[in-house]
C-alpha cells in the first residue's frame, strides 16, 4: 500500500459547524498550519437546530451582526398541556440566530486568521501510524488524498464516525438520545411574541422531550421538538410534531423542515486519543436537559484548543498531554451536565397530570419577589407528592445555583 | 508520491470495504424519498454499519446486527427492517 501523505498540517478540523471554526480559528490564531474540512457543498446548510443561542457566550468568540440576529429574547415561558405558563427570564440574554450566515461567519473568522477551509470534503478514514492519529483520509469531489497532521480535531457532530474510527466510545442509549423534527413556520402573526421562547413539556405532545417555539423575527418561528429516542418507534416526532402544528398553528405554512438527533448523555468520558480530540456534538457537549448545543461546543472546541495548542507546542500530542482537556470540561460542566440529566430522568418520569399541576400552581405565584426556596415550599404545599422528587430536586437546585 | 524513505506501518481506518460476492441480505431498507440525511441512525448504530455519505444514506448490510435502533430513532421513520417485526414502541423492551 502506498503511504503518501500529500500535504501536511498542524491541526486538521473535520466538520465546520460552531465548534470546528472555533478550534480552527484559535489553532490558526497561534500561528498554527490549520485545514478545516466540511463533508457538506454548504457551511450551515441544511440547518439542523433550534438556533437559540447565549448572548454573551456567544460575543466571547463572535462579533454581534443582526445579519444573523433574528430575535432577541427576554423570557422563556414554560408552558402545560392545559396551555397554563410559568415566565422566567433566561439566565443571559438569548438570541435566536440563523445558523446558515452564522455558521459561514464563524468559518469566515477561521478563515480570516489563516485557516484554510475546504467544503464537499468528507473524511473518509484516519490515517494511523503505530496506533496513533497523524492525519486524515480526505475525499474532495471524488478525489481521495492522505493529509497529515500533528492534531486532529473531531468537530463531525452527532454522527460523528472520526471519534469512532479513533476507538472511543460514542453511541449514546437510546433513552439518553433525542430524537427530533422542526419547522420554521410562517403566517403566524399574532400566535407568539417576539421576544419570548415557549417551552411545551407534556408526555402527550413530546414523550420524554418538549416542544420549542422560537421566534424568528416577523411571522416566521422555529417550531420543533425532541423526544427520548427510547420512545419513536411508534409515533415520530415527526408525526407528533404535525399534531402539534396543526392544533396550535392551523393555518401556518411550512418554510423548511429540519430533522435529526442530538446526543443528551453529558460529555463523552474520553474524548481524547493519541493525536485526536473531539469536540462540540460529537463530543455528546449538548446540554442534556434542552438539548441546546451552540455555545457548549464552543466551549469545549475553546478547551480542546488551549490544551491542544500547548501540546503541540511541546511536541508531544499522545493521550495523556491532551487529557487535561477532559479535565477543564469536567471542571466546569461535569456537575452541572449530571445535575441536568437527573433533572431529565425526573421530568420524563413525571406523569402529565402532576407536571400540568406544578405549572399551574407556580402560574399562580409572583416568582419575581419569591426565593428559588421559597417556589419550592410553595410546590411542595400543593403537591405533596412532589416530595417523592425532593432530593433529586434539591441537590440539582444547589448544583446549579 | 512515495514517501522519502519514510515507510512505517501506516494504516487508513477503516479499510476499503471488500466488494461482496453474493449481494447480501438486506436487513435494513432506507426510503430515500423520506430521509432528510440527519445522521441521527449513524449516532445510534452500534457497529458502525450505517454511513451518511454526501447526498444519501448507505448501509452495510454485512456489518448491520438487525438491533433496530436506527429504525427506533429516526426522526421520519424513513428506515425499515423487510424482513423482522420491530419489536414495541413505548413501553417496549429496553434496547441498552
Amino acid at each position: 500500500m502506498t503511504t503518501n501523505i500529500e500535504a501536511q498540517y498542524d491541526v486538521i478540523v473535520v466538520g465546520a459547524g460552531p465548534a470546528g471554526s472555533v478550534a480552527a480559528r484559535i489553532a490558526a490564531e497561534n500561528g498554527l498550519k490549520t485545514l478545516m474540512i466540511e463533508k457538506r457543498q454548504e457551511i450551515g446548510a441544511p440547518v439542523r437546530c433550534a438556533e437559540a443561542v447565549g448572548g454573551e457566550v456567544t460575543k466571547q468568540y463572535i462579533e454581534p451582526d443582526e445579519r444573523w440576529i433574528n430575535a432577541h429574547i427576554d423570557f422563556y415561558d414554560i408552558v402545560n398541556t392545559r396551555n397554563d405558563r410559568v415566565r422566567v427570564p433566561p439566565t443571559e440574554h438569548t438570541w435566536v440566530v440563523d445558523r446558515k450566515v452564522f455558521d459561514l461567519e464563524l468559518a469566515h473568522c477561521a478563515m480570516r486568521v489563516g485557516a484554510k477551509v475546504m467544503t464537499s470534503t468528507a473524511a473518509t478514514g484516519l490515517v494511523k501510524e503505530d496506533g496513533r492519529v497523524v492525519g486524515v483520509e480526505i475525499r474532495h469531489i471524488g478525489r481521495v488524498q492522505r493529509v497529515g497532521a500533528k492534531l486532529v480535531i473531531a468537530a463531525d457532530g452527532t454522527e460523528s464516525q472520526v471519534a469512532r474510527w479513533a476507538g472511543l466510545k460514542t453511541v449514546p442509549p437510546m433513552s439518553d438520545y433525542y430524537s427530533g423534527a422542526q419547522y420554521l413556520l410562517g403566517g403566524l402573526k399574532g400566535k407568539f411574541e417576539p421576544n419570548v421562547c415557549e417551552y411545551h413539556v407534556g408526555a402527550s405532545i413530546a414523550p420524554g422531550g418538549y416542544v420549542w417555539v422560537f421566534p424568528k423575527g416577523d411571522d416566521l418561528a422555529n417550531v420543533g421538538l425532541v423526544m427520548s429516542a427510547d420512545r419513536s418507534a411508534e409515533i415520530s416526532p415527526r408525526d407528533y410534531l404535525d399534531r402539534f402544528a396543526a392544533q396550535h398553528y392551523p393555518d401556518s405554512s411550512v418554510m423548511s423542515v429540519v430533522v435529526g438527533g442530538i446526543p443528551a448523555t453529558g460529555a463523552l468520558k474520553r474524548m481524547v486519543t493519541d493525536g485526536l480530540m473531539v469536540v462540540g456534538d460529537a463530543a455528546h457537549q449538548a446540554d442534556p436537559l434542552t438539548a441546546g448545543g451552540i455555545n457548549l461546543g464552543m466551549f469545549g472546541a475553546d478547551m480542546a484548543m488551549t490544551t491542544g495548542v500547548k501540546a503541540i507546542r511541546g511536541g508531544d500530542v499522545s493521550a495523556k498531554a491532551l487529557q487535561p482537556y477532559e479535565t477543564l470540561w469536567a471542571e466546569r460542566f461535569g456537575k452541572q451536565h449530571a445535575a441536568l440529566l437527573q433533572i431529565r430522568k425526573m421530568l420524563t418520569g413525571m406523569s402529565e397530570d402532576v407536571f400540568n399541576g406544578l405549572i399551574r400552581t407556580a402560574a399562580s405565584l409572583p416568582l419575581d419577589t419569591m426565593t428559588p426556596g421559597q417556589v419550592l415550599m410553595a410546590l411542595f404545599k400543593s403537591h405533596p407528592r412532589m416530595l417523592l422528587e425532593a432530593g433529586t430536586l434539591i441537590k440539582t437546585g444547589l448544583i446549579l445555583k | 508520491m512515495f514517501g522519502l524513505g519514510k515507510r512505517r506501518s501506516q494504516e487508513v481506518t477503516p479499510a476499503a470495504q471488500p466488494v461482496p460476492s453474493a449481494a447480501p441480505l438486506i436487513k435494513v431498507l432506507v426510503d430515500e424519498q423520506i430521509c432528510h440525511h440527519c445522521g441521527g441512525c449513524v449516532a445510534v448504530c452500534p457497529p458502525d454499519a450505517i454511513f451518511l455519505e454526501t447526498s444519501f444514506l448507505r448501509i452495510d448490510q454485512e456489518t448491520c446486527t438487525s438491533c433496530e435502533r436506527c429504525v427506533k430513532m429516526c426522526p421520519v421513520h424513513a428506515l425499515s427492517m423487510p424482513n423482522k417485526q420491530i419489536t414495541g414502541g413505548r413501553g417496549g423492551r429496553r434496547d441498552d
